[in-house]
């Protein structure tokens, strides 16, 4: 006896399942059209659970399959009259078309039985018209009216496999350019080449001054002689340097020679296109300035969120880009017309860094405070000094 | 019998002043019957980089042709030629890869570095590194290489010299080896010029 009323039991609930989840459908949606609809649908939905209760209570134990099914019906039928009249009904025009695209897109495939990305965008226009007309006359079911969170606009099973960034019709990668704004609302960080060197700098704005200093590590080692810093998501960062101290080791273990900048720099890029061309993956949220030293002299590289890489003189990217880059080519076109007259080597990579300060810290820090910074540093060719500002 | 000495070999590299030669000779056996007396066990990696594979036969083409292939790629991607102590990890990395189930060969590398280094180097068929300043042998005459080279060997050489030293050493030792002989091919590499010569010696 009483392992029957279990396997009743386990019956009812999957009888039940397909009804609730369509209740929680509904409420996620409702909670985003306003709180007072939210409490009357809740109210409805606790009166339900009670009608639930009671009914259960007075059929026990024998209730023939059929019984139950016709319970079913009634219930989910009864349902849906009490949903539509407490949900209020809003009109929709032709212009609605990208706001209703989910309803849109259910209807198709469950009226027309054809996917939303199988028509062209006339076709679907038109379609839409006549959805728009029996919307109107409110003669579809209810699950419209609540609102649909996602539609089979595609064909269903392949929905989940598809890289996140794909084409829009104009040809935009739009995930890679949100990607691109990520980076560019990051904090500054700015990289520039020198004749015996090469510097990268960013700024190190902790959120709190509780924030222990020694734990923000913005600058990172990849190997001995190549380092790398990033505008954008920290987290993000944090995964590429792991990937590329791999790639670089990797590369030592084969040919036992550090790898080559350029080489490190390939490894790197390519990793941030597999990122932009994979199923169930996100672009990376930065950019990367790799500074090294090889065989080839000091090297200066940009990576960007959609795999490319630049190589460059100077460079600055994150917030105030614009800025920071003027104010490098002047300073650039300056050094040109300074090596024309009197040149050294050693003023070269000093130089650098004094430029690298002076534009994060435009018009913050007066030149002789720089000059004091400065004083600290010692460097060796071919070393990494980091240096705290 | 081991299956290195199936087909027979002999290798020999040699350092010079700024130069090197390798040598080999060149038989080809099913054990003690000859089958080609014009087999070359030595190939040119790049200008001045060279590789010479003892053991057998099929194995060591198969390791060369992938060999090449990893060069090439290598080329590509880095625009440059290896140096010879790079492609010398390759080489020892690759063998390494069969550890349990090896390429049944031994590898001769030698190859001018930068500012025309001479490097040698040799490798049991597992990739353990051998680097010698002075000569490297290899193959089933190895061991009256060993010998030769050890008497005929004189540091700082010019090409000429160690030209003639290589074809003593590698004359001698293969008439007291009955599964390679049939003559001798020699490289002599200089920074500016690459010398190929075959020898004549016993000719059964």
């Amino acid at each position: 006896m009483g392992s029957d009323r279990k396997s009743e039991e386990k019956k009812k609930s999957r009888k039940r399942s397909p009804s609730s989840s369509s209740e929680d459908e509904g409420r996620g949606k409702r909670q985003r059209t306003g709180e007072d609809e939210d409490k009357k649908s809740r109210r409805s939905d606790k009166k339900d659970k009670s009608k639930d209760k009671k009914k259960s209570h007075k059929h026990p134990k024998h209730r023939s399959d059929k019984e139950k099914k016709t319970k079913d019906k009634h219930k989910s039928k009864h349902h849906k009259g009490d949903r539509l009249s407490k949900i209020d009904f809003q009109e929709l025009s032709n212009d609605d078309y990208f706001l209703k695209n989910n309803e849109f897109s259910t209807w198709l495939k469950e009226e027309k039985d054809v996917f939303f990305s199988d028509l062209s965008s006339e076709s679907a226009r038109q379609l839409f018209a006549d959805f728009v007309k029996v919307w109107n006359k409110q003669k579809l079911e209810s699950k419209y009216y609540e609102g649909i969170a996602s539609g089979p606009r595609i064909m269903s099973d392949s929905q989940y496999s598809f890289s996140l960034t794909t084409f829009s019709p104009s040809g935009k990668l739009v995930q890679i350019e949100h990607a691109l704004t990520a980076v560019g609302s990051g904090q500054t960080s700015l990289g520039i080449k020198a004749a015996n060197g090469v510097v990268i700098a960013t700024e190190k704005k902790l959120p709190s001054i509780l924030v222990d200093e020694t734990s923000v590590q913005k600058i990172q080692l990849l190997t001995p002689n190549i380092g790398v810093v990033y505008s954008g998501m920290g987290p993000d960062f944090r995964v590429l340097v792991r990937k590329s101290r791999k790639q670089a080791e990797q590369y030592h273990q084969l040919y036992k020679e550090p790898i080559p900048v350029t080489q490190l720099v390939r490894e790197v890029a390519a990793v941030m296109q597999e990122f932009t061309q994979s199923g169930g993956v996100r672009p990376f949220g930065v950019s990367l300035l790799v500074a090294g030293f090889d065989d080839k002299g000091p090297q200066l590289f940009q990576v960007d969120p959609s795999g490319s890489y630049f190589s460059w003189k100077a460079s600055a990217m994150g917030k105030n880009v614009s800025n920071a880059k003027t104010f490098l080519e002047k300073r650039q076109l300056r050094i040109h017309v300074t090596i024309s007259c009197r040149y050294t080597e050693d003023m070269e990579l000093d130089d650098a860094v004094h430029t690298a300060i002076l534009t994060l810290k435009e018009g913050v820090l007066t030149p002789a405070e720089i000059e004091d910074y400065l004083a600290e540093v010692d460097y060796s060719s071919s070393d990494i000094t980091i240096l705290n500002v | 019998m081991s299956i290195f000495e199936y087909n027979g070999s002999a290798l020999v590299a040699m350092v010079g002043k700024n130069c090197f030669a390798i040598a080999s000779d060149r038989r080809l056996g099913v054990q003690l019957q000859t089958v080609a007396t014009d087999f070359k066990r030595i190939s040119q990696v790049h200008d001045r980089l060279f590789i010479g594979l003892s053991g057998l036969a099929t194995d060591a083409q198969t390791l060369y042709q992938r060999l090449m292939f990893r060069h090439k790629l290598y080329q590509l991607r880095e625009e440059r030629d290896m140096k010879p102590e790079t492609f010398a990890s390759l080489v020892s990395a690759i063998l390494y890869e069969k550890r349990f189930g090896p390429y049944f060969t031994q590898p001769v590398i030698a190859g001018l570095g930068d500012e025309d280094k001479p490097f040698i180097c040799t490798m049991d068929s597992i990739g353990a590194k051998e680097l010698a300043k002075d000569f490297v042998v290899a193959g089933t005459a190895s061991e009256s290489l060993y010998g030769a080279c050890e008497a005929m060997f004189k540091p700082d050489m010019e090409p000429e010299e160690l030209f003639e030293t290589v074809s003593q050493a590698l004359l001698s030792s293969v008439d007291r080896d009955c599964l390679s002989g049939w003559g001798g091919h020699i490289f002599v590499v200089t920074p500016t010029e690459v010398q190929e010569k075959i020898l004549k010696g016993r000719m059964d």
